[in-house]
């Protein structure tokens, strides 16, 4: 079993080296005088239906087409080749007309939707396991419900138990919005803890007010705050690794789409019967 | 601390499947039951408890992981007693995805279907805007492009299965008709004739030293021409690159795809100059070696009581000439790219202007009548009538039995079917005599009998040109345009006989001629016409007593038998009008048949005086039918011409380097000798030299490559191959 380590360099090389060969071929058909968008279209065209083919791969688990793993790097690094071509092929600038560009800007999409799902996909997991309870993010509502219930009893206790209105009135002020669902996302998402920190520390200052057993009620709240707090978190984290695929695989459909116009477009107005090698370019 | 939320038992939580496409309503609160929709999204709370019958009571039949056995049970007729809280289920958000990218799909599918099938007359599938070359207002793609009128489905087709048509190159050459006969075709030429240009051509490939790109090149991407379908305009013109992309851009190395000779740069393998740019002889005689080094320098003694042009005063000496004085004769055109001669006014005037107007010397001989052996006519009974007894000059009766006649006589004589016929009788008697196969002692029949008719055909036309209406005798000289049939042949016949019959020199120099030579013509001519052709008879020449031939103007030598014409300045149209005609006397000969066997030049029967005043510095062209065409002007380069190389002076000029020492490119030959076999021969025989090709140069060592390649390299001036050479080769 190879290292991560080494897998991942294997994997540069082997990226670098293909990227190297489309930059060198090119450059050579650069020379010749032929256009080198045909070459490198095809090249492109095939890329993406291979790029695209991982996510009919992933259900089709019961065919014996490679690990899904093998299949992940091949997609990420052949993403990167996808864009060398890319650039190769629009002959590194932007196109200026309404259908090439729409066609550009569903690549961009699906290249940067891509690359930010690779940083989620790399950085999210790490972090979900460094706060509170991993739970499976269909269950998140039902149990905020239930640290939500929880909180509730403890209030009801106190308003029983102490026959004073300080927790419950602090509860209806602060608290019910905060378990009433997912809150502090874009907090939680970029790491920050100050709504938590703020909510206790509000808490800690109502806490010289309180007798004996209201303030074992409100450590108990405290605990269900930062129960809910790292179940917010794991919302965050784990909506985010799962809707960044809202962009990625739709405009993957839609740039085939518009791809196969743009392939049917360009030979049928290529402009005449000898301006471009007889089959994309002859090796020899 | 609180206790794991989490717990993985089936009595505590549903399996939570990540491909199910729906979810209870209530999750989103926590609140979700624990069997869920079913696959069509339909709620199945009602279905967690059937109670079912045992024996006569109804049980509970929920299962542990729904929340086991109620307290309450089942009511008595079988329904469960729990309340039922149904929802409305909502999609699993993988479902969302799913539905997101359907819709994203079909949209995509529409926008395209609209783009490519609304009626925006392609606008939205252009994939750039035109250069400006192209980009006209509401431009229609079907002007440039065959599929913009085809259906989407015949695109298919076309990406599908794509064959070699015509294409959209033809579209581009409706607007681009200068490109010739065969415009697809490598630089608009026949392959065959192309090839035949690259045979002549040196390799200048050493072996083993092609460019490594070119080399890789070929491994790569096939030879692009193509010898049956020629090459499409879109080869080379990429479109749609915005309207500042240069639509004629070509590296040196796509340049050299086609070419078989391949090489790194201009300085680097080009092959060397040959002769540029001396390929062909100057258009117009003009030795610089001798002006500078002979004539300038002693130019008092050339050219008595003239003054030298004030720009010719510092011409520099004789190996280097000064900048101002080829500027005195050079000046760039309005495109600056070649060096024309002045006018003549401007440039040879003061100096030979009047050696032109010079009536000291003879008038040029154009129209002359045969000196004929009179013993021989005698001997023989001809019956010619009257014939004057010539004397010796330097025209085409010099000799006797040199029936030679005067191109502007030939062409004259041309009108008249009768009078030709007996010219081609006469020129084949000429023949024979020339190849001495015949005694001329003796006239056999067919002789007699062409001499006859030939001297018949002359006195007819002089008669004619004598009697009949100015009118009736320009007629008659237009009409030839069935005989000359080359480009501006009509419109030199229409100056030819404008210039002759309107001009009033020439009505009293003919009658002159005619009262002299043939007295009784009125009368012999009807004697002909009746079948009665007067005998011989010989007139006697009286020359007058005093010479009174006119300063310009047609003039009569009644005893050497010519009509002379002496020019009224440089640029004479009539004189032009004939000698452009003389040059087309060959080709009515049917001299085109006989390209193989010398011809004598028709000019040289026009004497020393046209050869010296006109010839002298115009030169002739031989073409390929017979034909001579006159050079009037120097080297001009038309609009409507294209050659495979092409230099502008201009921006040399601008350059410190050039613009005062033009010997940077065009440096003086050295060690050349005065008395050149080509002038000597043209002076002492007047005998034109029509070889456009010929190694006649006016003085100047050709170009070297090394003298470009000095600055035209890639970092200074550029050594793009189109700097100098253009690709559409037409004219």
């Amino acid at each position: 079993m190879r290292s991560l380590a080494a897998r991942r360099w294997r994997n540069l090389g082997v990226f670098a080296l293909l990227a190297a060969v489309v930059l060198a071929l090119s450059a050579i058909l650069s020379f010749s005088i032929y256009p080198t968008s045909f070459a490198s279209g095809w090249m492109l065209w095939g890329l993406i239906l291979a790029l695209a083919a991982y996510n009919v791969r992933k259900r089709l688990t019961f065919l014996p087409l490679g690990s899904s793993s093998k299949w992940l790097q091949a997609h990420i690094y052949g993403g990167f080749l996808s864009f060398v071509l890319f650039a190769v092929h629009v002959e590194f600038r932007l196109p200026n007309a309404p259908f090439e560009m729409t066609l550009t800007v569903l690549y961009f999409i699906v290249f940067f939707s891509g690359l930010g799902g690779l940083a989620i996909s790399r950085a999210i997991p790490a972090r979900l396991t460094t706060r509170g309870e991993e739970v499976l993010f269909e269950r998140i509502p039902k149990f905020t419900k239930r640290i939500r219930d929880d909180v509730e009893q403890i209030v009801l206790g106190c308003i029983s138990e102490t026959q004073t209105t300080a927790i419950p009135e602090f509860y209806i002020d602060r608290l019910k919005p905060f378990f009433g669902g997912p809150r502090n996302f874009w907090q939680h998402l970029f790491q920050s803890s100050r709504p938590r920190n703020d909510l206790l520390e509000e808490i800690r200052s109502h806490e010289r007010f309180l007798n004996k057993n209201e303030r074992a009620a409100v450590q108990r709240i405290v605990d269900l705050i930062c129960a809910k707090d790292d179940l917010d978190h794991q919302y965050a984290l784990q909506w985010t690794l799962k809707v960044w695929l809202f962009a990625h695989i739709p405009f993957t459909y839609a740039l085939i789409i518009f791809s196969v116009f743009h392939l049917v477009l360009v030979h049928a107005f290529a402009g005449g019967p000898n301006d471009r090698p007889a089959a994309g370019i002859q090796l020899s | 601390m609180i206790d794991p939320l989490q717990e993985f038992s089936y009595r505590e939580g549903n399996y939570e499947r990540p491909n199910r496409e729906w979810e209870c309503g209530w999750a989103a609160q926590g609140e979700s039951c624990h069997i869920g929709p079913d696959g069509a999204g339909i709620c199945q709370a009602h279905r967690e408890c059937i109670p079912y019958k045992d024996g006569d009571r109804y049980n509970c039949a929920r299962p542990i992981n729904f929340g086991n056995k109620c307290e309450l049970g089942p009511r008595p007729d079988g329904s469960c007693s729990q309340r039922v809280v149904e929802c409305q289920p909502v999609r699993t958000l993988r479902q969302k995805r799913k539905l997101f990218t359907f819709t994203v799909a079909v949209l995509a599918l529409g926008c395209c279907l609209i783009m490519f099938g609304g009626s925006w007359d392609n606008s939205l599938i252009s994939p750039g805007e035109l250069t400006s070359q192209h980009h006209i207002n509401e431009r229609k793609c079907s002007e440039c492009h065959t599929a913009a009128n085809s259906s989407f489905a015949q695109w298919v087709g076309i990406a599908i299965n794509p064959k070699p048509t015509p294409g959209d190159s033809q579209l581009c050459l409706k607007c681009h008709k200068e490109f010739g006969s065969q415009p697809l075709m490598a630089h608009g030429m026949d392959v065959e004739h192309l090839k035949s240009l690259h045979a002549g051509r040196p390799d200048v490939t050493k072996p083993g030293k092609q460019p490594f790109v070119y080399a890789l090149l070929k491994k790569v991407a096939r030879n692009p021409l193509d010898d049956k379908n020629g090459l499409a305009c879109a080869l080379c013109h990429h479109e749609h690159r915005g309207q500042n992309f240069d639509l004629t851009h070509m590296s040196n190395i796509q340049c050299q795809n086609c070419h078989s000779a391949q090489f790194h740069s201009f300085a680097d393998g080009h092959p060397e100059f040959t002769g540029f740019p001396y390929e062909r002889r100057t258009r117009l005689y003009f030795d610089h070696v001798t002006h500078y080094q002979v004539h300038f320098k002693s130019f008092e003694r050339v050219k008595p009581g003239a003054v030298l042009p004030a720009e010719l005063r510092d011409y520099g000496d004789g190996a280097n000439p000064s900048a101002q004085s080829c500027k005195a004769c050079h000046q760039p055109d309005s495109s600056g790219r070649m060096m024309p001669i002045r006018s003549f006014e401007h440039s040879y005037a003061a100096c030979h202007g009047a050696e032109i107007e010079e009536d000291a010397f003879p008038g040029v001989q154009l129209l002359a009548i045969p000196m004929l052996d009179s013993e021989l006519l005698t001997t023989d009974g001809a019956a010619i009538g009257q014939w004057p007894l010539l004397k010796a000059g330097d025209g085409p009766g010099a000799k006797s039995h040199d029936l030679s006649v005067l191109p502007l006589m030939e062409i004259l004589l041309s009108a008249d079917d009768n009078c030709l016929k007996a010219r081609k009788d006469f020129l084949k008697v000429r023949k024979e005599i020339q190849r001495g196969s015949e005694n001329l002692d003796e006239l056999n029949e067919q002789q007699a009998e062409a001499m006859q008719s030939m001297a018949w055909g002359i006195k007819r036309l002089i008669h004619k040109l004598g009697t009949e209406s100015h009118a009736t005798n320009e007629n008659r000289l237009n009409h030839l345009n069935k005989k000359f049939t080359a480009d501006g042949d009509a419109e030199l016949l229409k100056t030819l006989s404008a210039s002759l019959f309107r001009d009033p020199t020439f009505v009293i120099a003919l009658e002159t001629a005619q009262q002299n030579w043939f007295p009784d013509l009125g009368e012999e001519i009807e004697g002909l016409n009746e079948g009665a052709p007067p005998a011989y008879s010989l007139v006697d020449v009286e020359p007058p007593s005093t010479r009174d031939d006119p300063p310009s103007g047609w003039y009569t030598i009644l005893s050497d038998g010519t009509l002379r014409y002496r020019v009224t300045g440089h640029s004479d149209r009539l004189m032009r009008a004939v000698l452009d005609l003389a040059g087309r006397v060959p080709h009515l000969r049917g001299a085109a048949a006989e390209k193989d066997t010398p011809q004598p030049s028709p000019f040289g029967a026009l004497g020393p005086t046209a050869s010296f005043r006109c010839l002298g510095c115009h030169t002739a062209d031989k073409q390929d039918d017979g034909r001579l065409v006159i050079n009037w002007v120097g080297r001009h380069v038309s609009p409507d011409t294209q050659s495979f190389t092409r230099f502008s002076h201009a921006p040399h000029l601008t350059l410190q380097l050039a613009k005062d020492d033009c010997t940077k490119c065009h440096s003086i030959q050295e060690n050349i000798n005065f008395a050149r076999e080509e002038f000597v021969r043209f002076r002492e025989m007047f005998t034109a030299n029509t070889n456009p090709h010929s190694a006649l140069t006016s003085g100047f060592v050709p170009v070297a490559k090394a003298t470009c390649a000095k600055y035209h390299t890639s970092r200074l001036a550029g050594d793009s191959c189109l700097k100098c050479h253009n690709y559409h080769i037409f004219n």
